[in-house]
């Protein structure tokens, strides 16, 4: 069986993303891939797809998907204030993240808001797209991925080959409360001599507000300066990037590199953002405060691997929703609906 | 080529990269220590033999090494880079290859071509001799997806960039600044003294690799009329340029 969806809207911002395209930096090609890989990875495993799969990626919302021949299933990962919508002539049904939910022929399927985050995803039981060069991630500006290097626009349609079957599966956000952080944690480094005292002091003591200026390349931050030790620190001979670099431009601000960034660059790097924390600046809304928190990398690589440990096992713990089909039936009769189910009720 | 371990100092770059660095210049003899570790690493990684490295990111300074946190503390890693690189090598092939590149100097694909020659004090075609008569070294790649960064241009065409970038930059394009060349495979905007346009595909996202180039690489230019330029880049819109013909067979005993 082989279906196919239609993107009616294609939003802000929406792309393709698996986990990424590696082994290709030193050609500069960056890694590209999903910017909170954990939502990612649950939303697959909510549909049943294998964990590599690729998934949606939708910035801000306005996403609207056309179910076209065979019905299909699907799930958000993402905040709990999404707003997100099954929709035909017949109905309406409110989409929960973290949960799957079946489309039915003729059903639009709408990511209409991310809510209190920038990004959200939506995974797509037996989704298929061609990887190139190892990853169907989408990087436009090598017009890599995706579908034929693009991003989604409106009237692009994506295929699929599953057919719904067993039910529904819910699991929760295991990094939930990290959403409520406020401070994000980094290892100090490569370049921090390039700094001055009162630069770095401020880096690790002060606020800094992220602007509304993000992409999937980077995103900058205001705040007191980041000092360079003096002028002829504030450009370098070009050096590696990774996602979570901490560049500095010559006017102290700095930029948190993400997963489209360039490869390698000619800005001193203070610090870097450990992986586990990098989705937060680019997932947080533009104006949220926070206080950058130097770890070392012992306590880095610690913290990483028991984050891994947590959401693997989060993977593991999904649980089948066995009253949907009935509570939605029950709701119907009753005319109780008047256009919204609560699909976590 | 051994490498003595401590000619580079190691840098934590968050709990996936760890950079060695070589130092701070730009430097065909820095170059040249981050190729042969590049080349050591690279072909360790190839046969599994070092645990938790994934890729490594040659450039003109420094060698990124790209790690999994869930396999490899990058101390351990860096101790295993250590081992590698003491290890007294006898004779290794060089990775790197040759390539010739057509380039169209000067009008349209040009427009630097006579600012250049005014800035230098010399004519077109003494600025266009001197830069393709150079052997060029691939330093490093970055900036955009498959953009070569070459060098040394020869110090007569030594400029600083231009005080005003342009916002475009044909794809093709081969331009200068300080002791580099460089060749922008896509459209973008650039700061650097355009001198001429190399018509074949220097990145293509259907080929593995996608790029031409790899640091370590050779290369050459040559002056190719009007005529020939136009062949060439027919050849290429319809998709059909073997890239191979590009590349002069060498075998190098380092």
């Amino acid at each position: 069986m082989n279906g196919s969806l239609t993107i009616a809207r294609a939003g802000l911002l929406s792309t393709l993303q698996d986990r990424g395209r590696f082994g290709l930096r030193h050609l500069g090609i960056p890694w590209s891939g999903c910017l909170v890989p954990h939502w990612q990875q649950l939303a697959n495993n909510l549909v049943r797809n294998a964990p590599h799969t690729c998934v949606i990626e939708c910035w801000e919302g306005g996403l609207q998907v056309n179910v076209e021949d065979h019905p299909v299933r699907i799930a958000i990962a993402g905040h709990t204030s999404v707003i997100a919508s099954i929709e035909s002539a017949q109905r309406k049904i409110s989409l929960a993240p973290m949960r799957s939910y079946t489309a039915q022929v003729g059903d639009t399927i709408a990511l209409t808001s991310t809510g209190n985050m920038r990004q959200a995803v939506m995974a797509i039981a037996g989704l298929m797209v061609e990887p190139q060069l190892g990853s169907a991630s989408t990087y436009a500006k090598a017009s890599l991925g995706g579908l034929n290097g693009n991003v989604l626009q409106n009237g692009s349609e994506i295929r699929f080959d599953c057919k719904p079957d067993g039910p529904e599966l819910r699991c929760t956000d295991p990094l939930i409360a990290a959403y409520q952080q406020t401070d994000i944690r980094l290892v100090m480094g490569p370049q921090e001599i390039l700094f001055s005292k009162d630069g770095v002091h401020n880096l690790l003591n002060e606020e800094y507000e992220l602007s509304s200026d993000a992409d999937r390349m980077g995103v900058r931050l205001s705040g007191p300066a980041i000092f360079h030790r003096d002028d002829d620190a504030k450009n370098i001979v070009s050096d590696a990037i990774v996602p979570g670099s901490i560049q500095v431009p010559g006017n102290g601000q700095p930029i948190i590199l993400l997963s489209d960034a360039h490869t390698a660059g000619g800005y001193p790097k203070v610090a870097t953002v450990i992986s586990i924390d990098l989705p937060l600046p680019g997932l947080l809304r533009a104006g949220t405060r926070f206080r950058f928190r130097a770890i070392s990398i012992d306590e880095a690589i610690h913290e990483t691997r028991q984050q891994h440990e947590l959401v693997r096992k989060t993977v593991k713990n999904t649980t089948p929703v066995i009253a949907d089909s009935l509570s939605t039936l029950v709701l119907l009769a009753n005319n109780l609906i008047d256009g919204v189910i609560d699909g976590t009720s | 080529m051994s490498l003595p371990a401590d000619s580079w100092h190691a840098h934590y770059a968050g709990d996936q990269c760890i950079v060695l660095e070589f130092g701070q210049i730009i430097d065909k003899t820095l170059v040249d220590s981050v190729v042969a570790l590049n080349a050591r690493l690279t072909a360790a990684l190839r046969c599994g033999q070092i645990t938790g490295l994934l890729e490594t990111v040659p450039t003109f300074r420094s060698l990124a090494l790209i790690y999994d946190p869930l396999l490899t503390h990058p101390d351990g890693l860096l101790e295993q880079v250590r081992n590698l690189s003491l290890q007294a090598a006898a004779t290794t092939h060089s990775a790197a290859r040759h390539f010739s590149l057509p380039v169209h100097y000067g009008g349209e694909h040009g427009p630097d071509l006579t600012s250049v020659a005014n800035l230098t004090g010399l004519d077109e075609q003494e600025v266009v001799t001197l830069h393709a008569q150079t052997g060029f070294t691939v330093y490093m790649l970055g900036f955009l997806p498959g953009f070569a960064f070459l060098g040394d241009t020869p110090s007569e065409l030594h400029l600083p960039r231009l005080s005003e970038p342009r916002t475009r930059v044909p794809a093709g394009s081969v331009a200068i600044a300080m002791q580099l060349t460089g060749i922008y495979p896509w459209d973008s905007p650039g700061g650097w003294h355009i001198l001429g346009n190399c018509p074949v595909p220097l990145f293509d996202g259907t080929l593995d690799p996608p790029v031409l180039f790899q640091a370590g690489d050779t290369v050459g230019f040559r002056d190719v009329d009007t005529h020939e330029y136009e062949e060439i880049a027919d050849v290429s819109r319809q998709g059909k340029f073997d890239r191979k013909t590009l590349e002069q067979k060498q075998d190098v005993l380092n």
